[in-house]
């Protein structure tokens, strides 16, 4: 039987051209490699004919040194070098890093120069076939989410064989669930395998049909798991051909951005002010890649619900990739506020999660007063 | 009065279709970036102890498992002056034996496509078209494509339809099977 595929790549990467897709094929037990060179990031390559166990299709792409943020980490002397030359020797630095791990998470103990693996998946006439569907609130692709949200995951399970049926045929497969660690500063993952990993868990499925867990909490290994940044990876497998080897046949991945955090600087909680503090401002850090945070004001103590008097000078907007830093001052006038009395400045960020209803991030109370005290004596002096 | 009733409907087309379409949201400073109607907030960010009640069981960590096709296994390199080539392991059908040293087993320098290396390597590469009986083993090369690989003095890389292909060896010419001893 002679069958032709036809397969698009469609690659949802941020960067980096596709340079060849390896095609394997198990013939009589032994593998038959088949090089397509590739360029661009789209496009549609006729496989040859289809014989045998099925074929593993893989897409490599070239590490381009003068893209990788790591090459630009080295050119940088000082505190970043240093963790790079920590991760070199696949010694996670803890504090740096932020891992809670003792093992050494993958990688081969010498820098690959290798071609990288970016998507695979394997064919056949008689395997099994699986879709793998991640999903969060946000609706952007690649598929992402916040630490503290729970994604859905969903498999479909197609062509598994009957374990009863005397033709024999693959009955199950099993899915596993792996991990990267991202650079919490650069949004890539380290290089060289490090920071990758597998949760024990696995699930197998031995039946056709649709399965879903709508609540998964990314379990990314951090010593903060509101801080936790990376991407996790479902991927079903099943054994091929003769030599029962693992080969995938679907896979899904979610990017994990942290949450993000807020600091009031220059406005002492409970402290008096004859005005809002000139130099007042707001650090902000890992913002979700889409947001809207700013800061509000209302007369009163910290109360959650109240929609305050926007401070226009605070307000930053992210539609973007990447989880993002800023620093923005609190100008506020005085004609903007009322009678004096306890103020509170609230931070707010709308994400795409909660259904874009703002969420706290930070507050801080102060007290306005105006009235000058003046304390001294009158002395009028008369000579008599 | 035609013309301008047409101009008046196309444009009205156009409203609607921009009205339709969702402008991205753009990144930047200041308040005209606000959303349209401010809500109030309905919650605090998590923390760290809320978020860990919430992920009732902690996974386990453990390496991940190693890969049964690995690009190193199924590969093969050449290389020569500082750059090398990824080909399939057996796309070498021919090798001359002054150029044993170019066939590597881990990449030699800068790794580069294989459209390129054979552009810059063709006074020492060739190539040489199989057919799919030849790729699975079922068919060799016959005495005269031996004769011409020598006589060429290349190494040779086997494709099919232009990109590099493993080939398999035949198998050994099947031993006819010793009649077995007659039974008294």
């Amino acid at each position: 039987m002679k069958s032709f595929l036809l397969l698009t790549l469609a690659l949802a990467l941020p960067a980096g051209a596709v340079d060849f897709a390896r095609q394997i094929q198990l013939v009589h037990g032994q593998a038959v490699v088949y090089d397509i060179p590739l360029t661009g990031t789209t496009g549609q390559v006729l496989s040859k004919p289809l014989e045998g166990d099925g074929a593993i299709l893989q897409l490599y792409a070239f590490e381009d040194e003068t893209y990788s943020p790591w090459s630009l980490l080295d050119l940088n002397a000082g505190n970043i070098a240093h963790v790079n030359l920590a991760l070199d020797s696949h010694l996670l630095d803890l504090e740096v890093l932020g891992i809670n791990l003792d093992l050494i998470l993958g990688g081969s103990g010498t820098p690959e120069p290798l071609p990288q693996l970016l998507d695979e998946i394997a064919v056949g006439t008689y395997l099994p076939e699986a879709t793998i569907t991640l999903r969060s609130e946000d609706s952007y692709l690649p598929v992402r989410t916040r630490a503290d949200r729970a994604y859905s995951f969903n498999v479909a399970v197609r062509k598994l064989a009957d374990p009863t049926d005397p033709r024999g045929g693959i009955t199950k497969t099993r899915v596993d669930r792996d991990f990267k660690l991202y650079h919490p500063q650069l949004h890539v993952a380290y290089p060289d395998g490090v920071g990758q990993g597998s949760y024990a868990e696995a699930y197998e499925f031995n039946r056709n049909g649709d399965f879903t867990d709508t609540t998964v909490y990314q379990a990314l290994p951090a010593v903060r798991p509101t801080k936790a940044i990376g991407e996790e990876t479902f991927t079903a497998r099943v054994p091929m051909g003769s030599t029962g080897a693992q080969v995938a046949i679907a896979s899904g991945t979610i990017q994990v951005w942290p949450v993000s955090e807020a600091v009031v600087e220059n406005i002492v909680p409970g402290k008096r002010y004859i005005a809002v503090p000139q130099d007042a401002r707001v650090v902000l850090t890992d913002l979700y890649p889409d947001s809207v945070t700013y800061a509000h004001i209302y007369p009163g103590l910290p109360e959650l619900g109240r929609v305050g008097k926007v401070i226009g000078s605070s307000v930053v907007s992210y539609n973007t990739y990447a989880p993002q830093n800023a620093v923005v001052p609190l100008s506020v006038t005085d004609a903007e506020l009322g009678a004096d009395g306890t103020y509170t400045i609230e931070i707010l960020t709308t994400t795409p999660f909660n259904h874009r209803q703002p969420e706290r991030v930070t507050y801080v109370s102060f007290v306005l007063d105006r009235t000058i005290e003046i304390h001294g004596t009158l002395v009028n002096s008369e000579k008599k | 009065m035609k013309l301008i009733l047409k101009i008046a409907a196309v444009s009205a087309v156009f409203q609607v279709l921009a009205s339709n379409a969702r402008e991205p949201r753009h990144s930047g400073i200041g308040p005209e970036h606000l959303p349209a109607t401010l809500l109030a907030p309905a919650n605090d960010l998590p923390g760290d102890e809320a978020l860990a009640a919430l992920r009732a069981t902690k996974l386990k960590v453990v390496p991940k498992a190693a890969r049964d096709f690995t690009l190193a296994d199924l590969s093969q390199f050449l290389g020569e002056g500082g750059t090398s080539v990824i080909l399939p392991k057996g796309s070498v059908i021919h090798c001359p034996e002054a150029l044993t040293a170019r066939i590597l087993d881990s990449p030699g320098g800068t790794l580069i496509p294989w459209p390129e290396f054979l552009i810059a390597h063709r006074n020492w590469v060739s190539t040489r078209e199989v057919a799919t009986a030849q790729i699975r083993g079922e068919a060799g090369f016959t005495d005269s494509d031996r004769a011409a690989f020598k006589a060429g003095g290349k190494l040779v890389i086997a494709t099919f339809r232009g990109n590099p292909v493993t080939v398999l060896a035949p198998p050994a010419p099947a031993v006819p099977p010793t009649p077995a001893a007659p039974t008294p």
